[in-house]
């Protein structure tokens, strides 16, 4: 159908998933089992890391050409069904220049009066990393009651993922928000226009490096 | 309604009647019965007894009871202030404006606070207290860390103007021009 | 008589693209909402959002914790309490601090009676927009009485900043709990006279029965949640399935739609969830002051939090399951704050619902899912 703006709006066939089962107890499902099934059954390459060290929730780092691939499975699989799709939200990265590392120093000989110094350990650098935005997807399972975290980390300048709007449709507007806040492509989607900021709003304001305008169609924006 | 064999069309034409008016007039009973019930029972409302008279205030005439820690137009004690810019750090806002600079020999630098707020030293001397109480979000946060307690919330909020930049309040030399009178 | 008919000419229609403006009573705030109609048959809305946009993620990212607080209450102001419950458990998860039990009692207690207030607006408005406009000042005295209670707990009516990590700002004191218990049990019996006076009214039933229809697969697919998913029939509360701030220690029942009046799905399953859910609140609010114990109220949380990590948590507020995620880099600010709101996905299941109805159900459909547009734009 034709949107009264003239742009052509193609829906996708309907993607409905399996209806889910309820009787389902807890099944907790650490994400190493969840890594190691998606490399057997989708593709060794289509997970790139398992980050679980820091404090909150862990989470799986997904190839972004696969990222369609990975949630289609982990909706329908029998050991996962993770049939709602909580949120989808992008984070803005700068470009981090890299910091020295510090040599390690030798320890002082023992002599009688003074005890021994510790020789200090030396301090690795910490490489410089590439501006990136990460795409973050949160599934959650109503029938083994899990919730599992993937993020796709796409470039800044020219950030473009596939689309999960045809796997779930909660997706839909929640690509349109990403794209409207930090300017990242979904292709294959529907109708990607800017969602909350007005139609003709320059620039994506979630991004780090995001100057606010003094006009907006000749009003002077009040500070 | 589901779960019904089918009736014809005649008798399901009475029958919605039927409905119709036993549901509207159980409705308009309660109506006339919450009618009857506070307008006769007209008490001076006071305390909580819920359900006992009409819960109509006629303000301005009368005015209901503003509870203790109610968070209303602020107000900066100026002599128990130390300038320690704690209220202005944590407004999440920026509504609060404060300018000081270090006390010269002449000015007393170990003159102390009152004994209400708390007797702490004041070192520093006070140029400009601003309170933007157009841009204020009444979240309380400035009054939970001054630590001499001098900034705090009023019961004030009939302060209504009709410019934005009346709301702008000093309170080195604070002048209470409210135009409403007090009833 | 000749009809246009057999005459030979034909009767023409063409479709008109209506704007239901940003500025309209039934739209629970500021949305536009572009309706293309042939004569009373809808053929496509299309909503327009971002009216009430006021960068809440953009703000956080230049503010510390404490002061990103007051900015959650404004996100859906009428149920204030779950908005900043939901982010002090993300925060609390990521500090990895342990809540005093008293502080998990009263967060319980002040959460559900907001619940009771929230659903009583969204009662309350529904009637008014269907055009009954008794019971809203019914709901509206009844919530007045929970903001008066509010008001001596926390200071603000409406937007209280009230609930702090680590647990709660200050105590609940011995008369205040008294007069809630006072208030619950007043309230019982007037919810009992307001589900009376509107939910089996002939015309009301006939508004909002088998209108709006959302299968328990579309409301799966589209994300949906809480009442708008129970009344679908999917058991799914957040409360029994994933508790949080100690709610496994209370008995009480996640009301599902039945099939009754109308069928599981339409607008009238889900207004009566709302009804039968506030019951449920006054039971859990009854069990929870019955066991509370003296004790503290707030956990040893520096007020400058400077967390690692990142988490996301969701809560069951009264419009859905609400979702913080929080990116925490070591600073006293965090670096990314997102909120996931029910009400964004509530809307977002317009294009393909409203097809097919009729001009005045869209009103009774808008008033059934309950958004609140300060959530959905944040």
């Amino acid at each position: 159908m034709t949107h009264p703006s003239g742009l052509k709006m193609t829906f996708l066939p309907a993607a409905v998933p399996p209806t889910p089962s309820f009787l389902g107890t807890a099944v907790p499902k650490s994400i190493d089992e969840t890594a190691e099934a998606l490399r057997t059954r989708v593709g060794a390459n289509c997970v790139k890391s398992v980050e679980k060290g820091h404090k909150g929730d862990p989470f799986l780092v997904a190839e972004p050409t696969t990222i369609v691939d990975v949630l289609k499975f982990l909706r329908d699989d029998e050991r996962f069904q993770c049939t709602m799709l909580q949120v989808i939200s992008a984070t803005d990265f700068l470009p981090t220049a890299e910091i020295p590392g510090k040599p390690g120093s030798p320890g002082t000989p023992a002599t009688d009066a003074a005890p021994a110094v510790a020789p200090v350990a030396a301090v690795p650098a910490i490489p410089a990393k590439p501006g990136r935005i990460e795409i973050f997807y949160a599934l959650y399972s109503f029938v083994h009651r899990h919730q599992i975290h993937v993020k796709a980390v796409v470039d800044r300048e020219h950030g473009q993922l596939p689309t999960a709007s045809g796997i779930f449709r909660a997706a839909n507007w929640y690509e349109r928000e990403c794209y409207d806040m930090t300017g990242v492509v979904f292709t294959g989607h529907p109708y990607l226009k800017r969602l909350l900021l007005p139609e003709d709003w320059v620039g994506h304001p979630l991004r780090k490096d995001y100057v606010f305008p003094e006009e907006y169609n000749g009003m002077k924006v009040p500070l | 309604m589901s779960g019904q064999q089918p009736i014809s069309e005649f008798k399901q034409y009475f029958q919605n009647i039927r409905e119709a008016v036993v549901s509207v007039s159980k409705g308009m009973g309660i109506t006339m019965r919450t009618f009857l019930k506070v307008n006769g029972l007209r008490k001076q409302l006071g305390g909580y007894e819920y359900g006992a008279g009409p819960v109509t205030v006629s303000y301005p005439e009368v005015k209901d009871n503003i509870p203790l820690h109610s968070r209303n137009r602020l107000f900066n004690h100026v002599e128990g202030c130390i300038a320690c810019n704690q209220c202005a750090v944590i407004c999440p806002v920026e509504c609060i404006t404060i300018d000081s600079r270090k006390k010269t020999p002449e000015e007393n630098p170990d003159e102390r606070t009152p004994a209400a707020f708390g007797s702490k030293p004041k070192k520093l001397k006070l140029l400009r207290f601003e309170i933007d109480e157009a841009l204020c979000c009444f979240c309380g946060l400035c009054t939970e860390v001054c630590p001499t307690e001098s900034i705090v919330h009023t019961p004030e909020f009939e302060y209504s103007k009709y410019d934005r930049d009346k709301l702008m309040y000093n309170y080195l030399s604070f002048k209470d021009d409210n135009p409403l009178p007090k009833v | 008589m000749e009809t246009p008919q057999a005459s030979g000419q034909e009767f023409r229609t063409q479709e008109i693209l209506l704007n239901m403006g940003p500025q309209h009573p039934s739209t629970h705030g500021v949305l536009r909402v572009e309706v293309v109609t042939d004569g009373e048959i809808i053929k496509a809305a299309y909503p327009d959002l971002g009216y009430l946009h006021r960068c809440f993620e953009k703000h956080a990212e230049n503010r510390e914790y404490l002061q990103v607080l007051p900015f959650c209450d404004r996100l859906d102001y009428v149920a204030a309490m779950n908005q900043e419950l939901g982010f002090c458990l993300a925060l609390e998860k990521l500090l990895e601090v342990q809540i005093p039990e008293r502080a998990q009692a009263v967060r319980v207690v002040v959460s559900e009676l907001q619940r009771i207030a929230s659903h009583l607006l969204a009662v309350g408005t529904y009637s008014i927009d269907i055009g009954g406009f008794t019971p809203m000042l019914y709901a509206f005295r009844d919530r007045e009485h929970i903001l008066s209670i509010f008001e001596e707990l926390s200071g603000a009516r409406l937007l209280y900043n009230y609930i702090r990590p680590g647990g709660v700002l200050r105590d609940l004191s011995r008369g205040l709990e008294d007069k809630i218990k006072e208030f619950c049990r007043y309230f019982k019996p007037q919810l009992q006279e307001f589900d009376e006076l509107l939910s089996g009214n002939k015309i009301f039933v006939e508004r909002t029965a088998n209108v709006g229809m959302i299968s328990p697969e579309m409301a799966i697919a589209y994300g949906l949640s809480g009442v708008n998913l129970r009344g679908s029939g999917v058991n799914w509360d957040l409360r029994k399935e994933r508790p949080y701030s100690g709610y496994e220690k209370y008995d009480f029942k996640s009301v599902v739609g039945a099939n009754d009046v109308g069928q599981v799905g339409d607008c009238w399953n889900r207004y009566h969830c709302r009804v039968r859910e506030m019951f449920e609140s006054i039971k859990i609010i009854e069990q929870a002051l019955a066991q509370i114990q003296p004790g503290d109220t707030m956990a040893k949380v520096a007020k400058a939090v400077k967390p690692t990590g990142e988490v996301y948590m969701e809560t069951e507020c009264p419009r859905g399951n609400l979702g913080y995620y929080i990116v925490a880099d070591g600073s006293k600010k965090p670096y990314r704050v997102k909120v996931k709101s029910p009400g964004f996905i509530s809307i977002s299941c317009f294009d393909e619902l409203t097809s097919g109805m009729m001009l005045a159900d869209i009103v009774a459909f808008i008033g059934s899912l309950d958004f609140v547009m300060g959530e959905v734009d944040r």
